[in-house]
């Protein structure tokens, strides 16, 4: 679950903040220990929101979307988590996983992209965790895709303009 | 609704089970190739098998509704089709699921296979014993690297940098930096020219600040192994800060030693992933296996369908074609190009279909010739005045023209009826029956022609029947033709009696002249000359003579009178009006009681009034003279009435003493009297008149007609205008 989304200002535009809380569950777990790599996609989403007839009628649309992918790993020999930032192809080891999964959920200064012709009263941007399912190791996709256990998305949560 | 029916109806769910099953078979084949490329395509394959599976359904379920339709519609060929396919079904399942069961089986022991208890140790301990020897580095770095800090942490931060460099240059370290524990970079030194020093992560700065030291084989991005190291510094007066610090150092793997243990690692986790893969293996395979014996299966049922549709397609025809025949269209041809048993069955019906077409249409053209003849046989028979009856060897009737039924006086039809049922039927027939049937008896042996004459007698009369027999070829049985001859013998009788009584006219009228003259004069000459005791015997003697001569001429004048036939003068008459003015001139005389009771006073015939004037006479004259000599009274009915809408009748009935049995059937013939007096000629001459008025007259007992004695004249005369 995502526990804050926070957005400021700075001179060239906008950063985002989240923190994301990944609660796996052991049928999860037992998977990464197992050495299947599991990667996570965070969606961000900026949105214009849209008035007709003095507020009569209104609707939104998604101006701009991204995905974060980053793809967790256990390394036996070294007994370590590797965390792989699959955009930026960055790659972090940690000794727990919890530590990965803090390292992955800890969102700093994401910059959003800049809209000229849209009012920021009517932009908003939510995000939403999940798991890749497609990622997974062909064999384990039927049975993920029926469990409940591999269904890990969060709600969207919207994003707080400060 | 039609829409799919139209879609299912067509080609086009064939052709495309058929693509689908090639791209199934291409995929299963690469997967079949390499085992580890199920895993890629299996949903590829699941979708595809699916697809195929739920077409081939469709049509498997079109194929068992149309038989069900069949089956209830009790169509030809549909239970010998469910049969038929109920029986491949079941050798198919049976079949199939022992091979199922046994691919089952083969599969888990293929896939447990690849999994080995030894193979698992040995990669274990293979892990085992690379964390041993990087155990061994770690701890030796961790050691130098302790040192290292201990070093930094005696000299002042001024002289830190230098003293990365030189510890850097000494260790063989690939970068050695100073970090504060909030994450500031104080000094490094990096032993590649140009690189940014590594950053730590989060971890390691919270590992740090619980004052723990780290060390860690630690994978780079390249996939190379380097051991990363920190150490907090211990704090001393040299150092001169506050600040807690710690020394991050990376240190080479040795590169053979990093790609064996690369290796092992590698070989550990696929090995460690595939184990734990097995489960989903095993089920995508099953899936895979379940999808391809379904379809197969499936596939065989629809062809069982199919096969056993078309094997008894041709039979289905057979039956219908049969029914046709059943029902008369003889004319049913099938077509075949088989050249199989079923062909020969199809060929074999189409001849027999030939032939029996061949025999219909001789059958009714035979027929139709049988009803021609039989046609005018009948038109033959119906055309003869002669009645013509055919006999079976029972003495049944088989058939019997018009005439015949009239001549022998049944108004029923013969057909049917036995000579015995026959004579029981109608009494006066006996005669006719008991003749036949005694010539029948006697020739059962050896049949022959016979010929007789027969008498009937009823109240109409007496008949006269002259039969010829022949006996029928073959079958057996008589064709025995008649004709009622009475008429003729009385016109043969009638007109010898004519000649006779012409001739007696002739010979014995001429002299009686003569000797009544000379009788006569013999009294008138001789009657003076005698003496008088004589002339009261001549006077007797001639008076004898002119007397038996009158009496003779009156007789021969009865001849002449029936001899003669004169033209009638017929004219429409009313017939009451005829017999009243007859009966005027007897009514003087009241002894005589005559009763004259028309049904209608308005009948008219055609006659000549006064030759029927002269039956009248007659005819009442003998009923009063039969009454008065029996000492009877006079008591005279005459009736008319309309008989049979075409006759007028009269009845004469009187209540003298009637006429004997013996007489009545001769009583209209000359000669033919009861009576002292008379010349036996009234009645011919009755009857005579009245044939030549086309009428019939006949005598009855007055027993039969009303309960008293006496006789009954009954006469037919032919009506002016028939009732309709």
């Amino acid at each position: 679950m995502i526990n804050s989304a926070e957005i400021y200002r700075i001179k060239q535009g906008y950063l985002l903040d989240a923190e994301i809380n990944y609660q796996l569950n052991p049928r999860v777990k037992e998977a990464i220990a197992n050495g299947i790599s599991v990667t996570f996609i965070n969606t961000i989403e900026l949105r214009q929101k849209h008035t007709f007839l003095e507020g009569l009628l209104s609707w939104t649309t998604t101006r701009w979307q991204t995905e974060l992918r980053h793809e967790i790993r256990y390394l036996a020999l070294s007994q370590q988590f590797t965390l792989r930032d699959l955009n930026q192809l960055k790659q972090s080891n940690f000794i727990s996983l919890q530590a990965a999964l803090s390292a992955m959920g800890s969102l700093d200064s994401f910059k959003l992209p800049i809209l000229p012709d849209a009012d920021i009263q009517h932009l908003s941007v939510r995000l939403r965790s999940s798991i890749d399912l497609l990622a997974l190791p062909a064999p384990m996709q039927p049975g993920a895709f029926v469990s409940a256990k591999w269904h890990l998305t969060s709600p969207w949560r919207e994003a707080e303009w400060l | 609704m039609n829409f799919i029916r139209k879609i299912f109806g067509g080609p086009l769910p064939y052709a495309l089970l058929g693509i689908l099953l090639l791209a199934l078979a291409y995929f299963l084949t690469l997967a079949t190739h390499d085992a580890s490329r199920l895993s890629e395509l299996f949903l590829l394959i699941l979708g595809l098998g699916l697809l195929a599976l739920l077409i081939l359904s469709a049509l498997l379920s079109k194929s068992l509704l149309r038989l069900y339709r069949d089956f209830k519609q009790h169509k030809p060929g549909a239970r010998l089709t469910l049969r038929l396919a109920s029986l491949f079904v079941v050798l198919l399942l049976v079949a199939t699921s022992i091979v199922y069961g046994f691919s089952i089986h083969f599969l888990h022991r293929g896939i447990n296979s690849w999994f080995d208890v030894k193979v698992e140790q040995a990669l274990n301990d293979s892990l085992e014993l690379s964390r041993s020897a990087f155990g061994i580095r770690m701890r030796t770095l961790l050691r130098q690297t302790r040192l290292m800090a201990e070093t930094i942490s005696q000299i002042p931060p001024s002289e830190s940098g230098s003293a990365l460099r030189n510890l850097t240059d000494l260790s063989g370290a690939l970068e050695i930096s100073l970090w504060s524990v909030k994450g500031q970079l104080l000094f490094s030194s990096v032993n590649t020219p140009g690189l940014i020093p590594d950053r730590p992560n989060e971890a390691i700065f919270r590992q740090i600040e619980q004052g723990e030291e780290y060390i860690a084989l630690d994978p780079k991005e390249s996939g190379r192994l380097q051991l990363r190291a920190a150490i907090p510094l211990p704090m001393s007066a040299a150092s001169l800060l506050s600040e807690d610090r710690f020394l991050h150092v990376l240190f080479p793997i040795n590169e053979r030693l990093g790609v064996l243990g690369k290796s092992v690692q590698t070989a550990y986790t696929d090995y460690k992933e595939l184990a734990y893969l097995r489960k989903p293996l095993t089920t995508i395979f099953i899936l895979s296996l379940s999808l391809i014996v379904l379809l197969t299966l499936l596939g065989a049922i629809w062809f069982t369908f199919w096969a056993a549709r078309r094997l008894v397609a041709p039979l289905q025809d057979l039956a219908e074609a049969t029914q046709a025949v059943a029902a008369g269209r003889y004319d049913t041809q099938l077509t075949s190009s088989r050249q199989d048993e079923i062909g020969f069955l199809v060929r074999s019906f189409n001849e027999m279909t030939e032939g029996l077409a061949e025999s219909r249409t001789a059958a009714q053209h035979s027929h139709a010739l049988l009803e021609r003849e039989r046609g005018y046989l009948g038109t033959v028979l119906r055309s003869l005045s002669s009645g013509v009856i055919t006999l079976n060897k029972q003495q049944q009737i088989r058939t019997a023209n018009q005439a015949g039924s009239d001549i022998l006086r049944c108004p029923h039809h013969l057909q049917g009826s036995t000579l015995a049922q026959l004579a029981e039927q109608y009494p006066h027939l006996l005669p006719f029956c008991e003749a036949i049937s005694g010539h029948l008896a006697e020739d059962t042996a050896n049949p022959s022609e016979w010929e007789q004459q027969i008498t009937l007698s009823s109240e109409m009369g007496r008949q006269t029947l002259k039969c010829h027999a022949m006996p029928l070829p073959e079958e057996g049985g008589w064709v025995i033709a008649f004709d009622d001859v009475t008429t003729l013998i009385q016109a043969q009788r009638n007109a010898a009696w004519g000649e006779v009584a012409q001739r007696l006219a002739h010979e014995i009228k001429n002299p009686l002249t003569p000797i009544q003259l000379s009788a006569e004069r013999l009294e008138s000459k001789y009657l003076p000359l005698l003496p008088a005791d004589q002339t009261a015997l001549l006077s007797k003697l001639t008076g004898t003579i002119i007397q038996q001569v009158d009496a003779m001429k009156e007789m021969v004048n009865d001849f002449s009178d029936y001899a003669r036939a004169p033209k009638l003068n017929l004219q429409t008459t009313n017939l009451s009006t005829l017999i009243n003015a007859v009966l005027s001139l007897y009514q003087s005389n009241k002894a005589h009681q005559i009763d004259f009771q028309p049904a209608d006073e308005t009948l008219r015939v055609q006659l000549d009034s006064n030759r029927f004037r002269q039956i009248l006479h007659n005819l009442i004259k003998n009923a009063i003279e039969a009454s008065e000599d029996a000492d009877l009274p006079v008591r005279i009915t005459i009736q008319t009435h309309i008989h049979d809408k075409q006759w007028a009748e009269i009845t004469i009935t009187d209540q003298g003493p009637g006429i004997p049995d013996d007489m009545s059937d001769r009583l209209f013939e000359p000669y033919a009297t009861s009576k002292v007096k008379g010349s036996g000629l009234g009645l011919a001459i009755v009857k005579k008149i009245i044939e030549e008025h086309r009428g019939t007259v006949r005598i009855a007992s007055a027993k039969s007609t009303a309960n008293t004695n006496g006789t009954c004249i009954i006469i037919h005369l032919p009506l002016e205008s028939p009732i309709s």
